[in-house]
């Protein structure tokens, strides 16, 4: 019994210490994970995601996006779907359908001959939004709605290039992560003691002791 | 062991809260609710500072920019009739406390509403006020704003999974003794005479009483002939009552019409509204048209007659000869 309590010790040690050591080295001491930069191109002025494609919800992503040709007017803006395809209504656009980490995405052509309704940056629903001279970036939490990313040129311009980095935040990871290391580190000598020594944990004791007093007389 | 797992769980609770742990969520779920109460409140606020300025300068210009439909021309006739007529400014008057109740359904596309139940800071009874968007740029305009009293609640609301109101298609009459259109035309007709066989359908209230009294009156007149009707606008909002029902918003149009006998004519008095729209003597013919906004409780079927909870109207036009 004090064996396998051990090995119950030892397992959960050597899970602690493989999470906090992923969680420490995949977000860095900047508590950063990213991707990219990542090229998309579009025939049209506009790259949006369809809602599907971001299938997440509860992290803080970071976006960055940076023109390929510098003197392009940005925006990007994150936004629910019901406002995003209103707001669009028929203009063309490329439709990112699906992505998948660490980068591997599906596109599709919306056809179209409109423009959108208004001035993207005039629309109050935008969960955030950012514009630029060949720049822009946005960060927020994924939230558990439908939601579209919007990359647009605000001129119009069609043949839009970006390059894009995404990246998942993660305040206070690395130090979680190196605290659940040490944790488990410290549960791993204590359940090898287990198994090597007399120490038992207090619930394993309870239950033998009588077995033991028996033995003895 | 206990307290290890107990260890084990804060942990793990805050490498969770730390990273903000990804999970699947719902992306056929494509409908968004119409408001949150924050961004209520939010609206309700910039509304009262538009119409604050407004009736200072009892300037109906101003209205367009919060509010459409009947209640614009029943406001821009408040504003008409208190600038003509003394003493009558105070009821064309509203500031709305932030609402103690926001009502908001969900929607796959635009156009939009929610509705909100808020104190008038002016006085002792609460409006029902129901606020559209037609697109995504446009702006949250006030469409509906029925009166109640005080302390009058409203039903608990049907809720769907995600704490929305559910809607009811107006001429859907699921479960219900009628559909929101049908509420609203029959108490339009109910509204013409207390013989109409629709009153059957309504728990008498003060707002049957109070036409039927002025019918009366009206149609005692020695000098003229009055005839005034009722007819419904299509019902466009409707909300499902927790339980079986509808409450249901709409708007009535009513016409007052005089028709003057030979050799006499109508001086109209303490009728501020005549007053405003008619200036002097009607020699021949008046008519005033009226808007009224009526909040409808549709009980389900076979639990008793439908009630009026609210109400808020006024003149919008008239002419006279």
């Amino acid at each position: 019994m004090r064996r396998l309590g051990g090995l119950a010790l030892l397992g959960m040690a050597v899970l602690g210490i493989l999470v906090g050591v992923a969680l420490a080295v995949f977000f860095g001491q900047d508590n950063r994970m990213d991707t990219g930069p990542h090229r998309l191109q579009t025939g049209t002025a506009a790259i949006v995601t369809a809602p599907q494609a971001i299938a997440i919800a509860g992290p803080r992503v970071e976006l960055e996006v940076a023109a390929v040709e510098p003197d392009r007017n940005l925006f990007v803006g994150v936004g629910h779907d019901v406002d995003v395809r209103d707001l669009l209504g028929q203009t063309p656009r490329t439709r990112i359908d699906s992505v998948e980490l660490p980068w591997r995405i599906e596109t599709s052509g919306v056809d179209g001959s409109g423009v959108p309704r208004s001035a993207p940056e005039d629309a109050d629903w935008w969960i955030e939004q950012d514009q630029g001279r060949g720049r822009a970036t946005v960060a927020w939490d994924l939230p558990d709605t439908a939601i579209d990313v919007v990359i647009l040129d605000r001129d119009g311009r069609e043949d839009l290039a970006v390059d894009v980095t995404a990246t998942w935040e993660a305040p206070g990871a690395f130090v979680t992560g190196i605290a659940l290391a040490v944790f488990g580190l410290g549960v791993g000598i204590f359940g090898w003691a287990v198994i090597t020594t007399r120490v038992a944990p207090r619930g394993l004791h309870a239950r033998r002791g009588p077995e033991a007093g028996t033995g003895r007389a | 062991m206990r307290s290890r797992l107990i260890a084990g769980v804060t942990c793990l609770a805050l490498v969770s809260s730390a990273c903000g742990i990804p999970y699947r969520k719902d992306t056929d779920d494509l409908t968004k609710v119409a408001a949150s109460d924050s961004q209520a409140r939010r609206i309700i606020a910039e509304f009262n500072l538009t119409r604050q300025e407004a009736d200072t300068l009892l300037d109906g210009s101003l209205l367009p920019d919060i509010e459409s439909g009947s209640l614009l021309d029943i406001d821009q006739g408040a504003y008409f009739v208190a600038a003509r007529v003394a003493g009558h400014t105070a009821a064309a008057r509203l500031r709305l406390e932030p609402p103690d109740e926001v009502l908001s359904p969900r929607f796959a596309g635009y156009p939009m509403w929610f509705v909100a139940v808020s104190r008038d800071a002016g006085g002792d009874t609460q409006r029902v006020v129901v606020f559209e968007r037609q697109d995504s740029v446009s702006p949250w305009l006030m469409t509906m704003a029925p009166e109640i009293s005080g302390d009058t609640e409203l039903p608990a609301m049907e809720l769907d999974r995600g704490d929305a109101v559910v809607t009811a298609p107006p001429d859907s009459a699921r479960g219900v003794a009628m559909s929101g259109s049908e509420a609203l035309s029959n108490y339009a007709a109910a509204l013409t005479g207390e013989d109409a066989p629709e009153n059957d359908l309504f728990v008498d209230d003060d707002f049957l009483r109070r036409t039927r009294e002025f019918q009366r009156s009206q149609r005692s007149l020695p000098f003229a002939d009055f005839t005034q009707s009722w007819s419904a606008e299509p019902a466009s909002l409707a909300m499902r009552v927790a339980g079986g029902g509808l409450l249901v918003f709409g708007t009535l149009e009513r016409a007052d019409a005089y028709s003057v006998h030979p050799s006499s004519y109508i001086d109209w008095g303490s009728n501020a509204d005549a007053k405003a729209y008619l200036p002097g003597r009607a020699l021949s013919a008046a008519r005033l048209d009226y808007r009224h906004q009526v909040l409808l409780f549709v009980p389900p079927r076979g639990e008793g007659e439908a009630q009026l909870i609210g109400q808020y109207g006024g003149v919008v036009d008239g002419s006279g000869s």
